[in-house]
């Protein structure tokens, strides 16, 4: 991402609904940690507890809307896990190498507010406690595919996020808008930006999924996985021969 | 990063644009659009319908015009927000005439209107968003009434960009 960039070229994701007609805002993006209780000033733990991150997307105000592919009809039950992406553009729509916020949330609640233009208020808590993602705290990665169709498996180079290989595993975010029939969607890494040197990510796959309705979710892998320097997206065609999605990878920095 | 600002690369991509209106005739024509190099002093029947900047305070900031956004003196980040303002002339108001062409003025007017809240990616704007100042006739630079109106465009650009 090259510089600044405003709210209008944020892109929301969840459950495999485009939801970024639907909404006006959204936020704020939290990854917070509690700070210790007691902390002395020398004190080495510097106020936070690793790995207790508190992990949300806030608040989605958004638009009250009756359309199928609308807020209302995919979001208006609450106490429900949403699989959520939050991708930001670099002042163009959402491409590869931006950096997005995903993981999945748990939705509090779904309030329509106003006496003039009735609102949404769509308000979501930590992460979800069934996930199997518990085990990291960094809800911010980079778009590895942005969303588009596919047809063909990738051949093309992939993206450097971070600069250097880590030794703490990620989470790997999809969104899949439509398709007709089985995938798999994957992430593979690589030590030097060449198209033969990728390889799968160990873990790093949604297995063969049925893309012929919206689905969304997140794959964790180990914790101790090594994740090469570059990454990039990669899809393997059961019975379908498009699928329409967006992938993410999370990279981990610490245990 | 270098600063620019980028005025003048804004008006010019407003004047690129090819909307397509209802003239005074029912006839569908492509919108003639000015630039702050071109435009009419004097405007006539065949020039319209004509969009064009409004002589008068046609730059007007918003705010405090730039702003600076981070620490980092003369490096930092920073921001220009100001509003330009064009008049809209759809055709003259004719002798004895009042209301004649006034629906087909509103229509029109709503037309160029709706077409920049859907294409609001302007290049050297990093937001812009269009604003209907007025629905009444213009004067041109011979005080002549038009119908028509004007239409404001809210811009923000990020000087590093």
């Amino acid at each position: 991402m090259a510089g600044r960039t405003v709210g209008k070229w944020i892109r929301v994701y969840i459950n495999g609904y485009r939801m970024s007609g639907y909404t006006s805002k959204i936020g704020p993006l939290n990854c917070e940690f509690t700070e210790q209780e007691s902390v002395v000033l020398n004190d080495v733990v510097g106020g936070a507890l690793i790995g207790q991150a508190n992990i949300s997307p806030g608040t989605l105000n958004g638009i009250f809307d009756n359309d199928a592919a609308g807020l209302f009809a995919n979001d208006r039950a609450s106490d429900v896990i949403r699989q959520m992406m939050v991708a930001i553009g670099d002042r163009a729509e959402p491409a590869a190498g931006v950096p997005v916020f995903a993981g999945a949330f748990r939705q509090n609640k779904y309030q329509a507010v106003g006496e003039g233009a009735v609102a949404a208020t769509v308000e979501y808590a930590g992460w979800d406690v069934n996930a199997s993602s518990l085990l990291y705290s960094n809800p911010w990665g980079y778009l590895l595919h942005a969303d588009a169709a596919e047809t063909a498996v990738n051949t093309a180079i992939g993206i450097d996020d971070y600069g250097a290989a880590t030794s703490f595993g990620g989470v790997m975010a999809y969104q899949s808008f439509a398709g007709n029939g089985t995938a798999t969607l994957k992430v593979q890494d690589a030590a030097t930006n060449t198209n033969p040197s990728f390889a799968d990510l160990s873990g790093a796959t949604t297995g063969s999924l049925d893309f012929s309705n919206p689905a969304a979710g997140i794959v964790a892998i180990g914790t101790t996985a090594t994740v090469r320097r570059y990454l990039r997206w990669q899809i393997v065609f059961g019975t379908a021969t498009t699928v329409t999605f967006a992938l993410a990878f999370l990279r981990n920095f610490h245990n | 990063m270098a600063d620019t600002f980028k005025l003048t690369t804004v008006t010019n991509s407003i004047k690129a644009q090819s909307i397509t209106v209802t003239d005074v005739s029912g006839a569908s024509v492509t919108l003639t659009i000015k630039d702050v190099d071109n435009m009419l002093f004097v405007v006539s029947q065949q020039n319209c319908p004509i969009l064009q900047p409004r002589f008068d305070d046609f730059v007007i900031p918003i705010g405090d015009f730039f702003t600076r956004d981070s620490f980092g003196a003369d490096a930092s980040v920073k921001s220009v927000r100001y509003t330009l303002h064009y008049k809209f002339f759809f055709a003259p108001v004719l002798q004895g005439e009042i209301l004649g062409h006034y629906s087909d003025s509103v229509a029109a007017l709503v037309a160029v209107l709706l077409y920049f809240m859907k294409n609001t990616n302007l290049s050297g704007a990093t937001e812009f968003l269009p604003r209907l100042e007025s629905f009444q006739p213009q004067l041109d630079g011979n005080n002549t009434k038009f119908h028509g109106g004007q239409i404001a465009f809210d811009v923000t650009q990020y000087l590093e960009t």
